[in-house]
């Protein structure tokens, strides 16, 4: 059953794919998000905060679209345009990395696409990051 | 003479009861206070809290608190509290001291503490990383009117 969470205080409600347990909470969780980013969410064990919703049997509404493939806490949440970073590659294996960070609380520098730049994830503070959404169903292509 | 604190990452001026003891605040425990607003109740702070500002004011008083719908729990926002977000609202029975006491021991042990919300979903506090909670209403059945 899918379940609704909202992490720590960025304001978005995510709907996930598969209801998740506080039990489940004590070390990095990847679970498929299927709104308003479409692809797997990485959870952190040291969010401050996270709450857990059962849905309302509703459709899924259309999950918001635009360049970027890393999505990373705000306080105003994710919007049509603004979903997040281009991050270079699969976002599948940027997910099992984010993992990893998460897992040995390290660092990982990622140089950007789109306008460029560089990207710093601290493993050790990060609450959560949303992949995709590449990370569903293989690359989609754009540009 | 009345203070109110600011806590990392959360905007609120939290007026506080009585003088906040600054001293015990690098005491390495959980304190525990009366807010008067944004939110009348009780406040949970954790010595992890990267910072925490005190103001003493020489005069004026606090604005009067936001309403609650019934038992809730505020945690830090971005945006603070503010009329109709107030934070979630606990399963009915819940004592706000009662859950105080067990927010603080979760801080002082870095654990997590589950608590259930109101219409069926799950609040997962994270002791080692929390900064703050408020609950309120102090006593049961004193939920200030809000609309």
């Amino acid at each position: 059953m899918a379940c609704h969470i909202q992490i720590g205080d960025d304001p978005t409600l995510w709907w996930l794919a598969e209801q998740i347990q506080p039990s489940q909470l004590n070390q990095p969780l990847a679970v498929l998000t299927w709104y308003p980013i479409r692809g797997t969410l990485v959870l952190s064990p040291k969010a401050t905060n996270v709450t857990i919703f059962t849905p309302p049997p509703v459709l899924v509404p259309p999950p918001l679209s635009g360049p970027g493939n890393l999505y990373l806490p705000t306080a105003t949440g994710p919007s049509a345009g603004h979903i997040g970073y281009e991050v270079p590659g699969d976002p599948a294996v940027l997910a099992n990395q984010i993992q990893a960070l998460m897992r040995n609380g390290q660092s990982q520098t990622i140089t950007l696409g789109g306008a460029g730049g560089t990207l710093i994830l601290n493993g050790a503070t990060l609450s959560f990051a949303v992949t995709g959404p590449a990370a569903i169903g293989g690359a989609t292509p754009h540009g | 003479m009345p203070s109110y604190i600011q806590i990392e990452g959360d905007p609120a001026k939290w007026w506080i009861e009585d003088q906040v003891p600054t001293s015990e605040l690098t005491g390495g425990q959980p304190l525990t206070f009366t807010s008067l607003a944004p939110i009348e109740g009780i406040m949970v702070l954790s010595p992890r809290s990267a910072t925490v500002v005190v103001s003493n004011v020489p005069s004026g008083s606090p604005q009067a608190p936001l309403g609650i719908p019934g038992e809730i729990i505020y945690v830090p926002t971005a945006a603070g509290p503010s009329a109709g977000h107030v934070g979630y609202e606990v399963a009915g029975g819940v004592d706000a001291g009662s859950l105080s006491s067990q927010i603080a021991a979760a801080m002082h042990a870095g654990q997590r503490l589950t608590i259930a919300l109101a219409g069926g979903g799950t609040l997962v506090l994270n002791g080692a990383t929390l900064t703050f909670a408020v609950l309120a209403p102090i006593a049961p059945g004193r939920a200030t009117p809000h609309g």
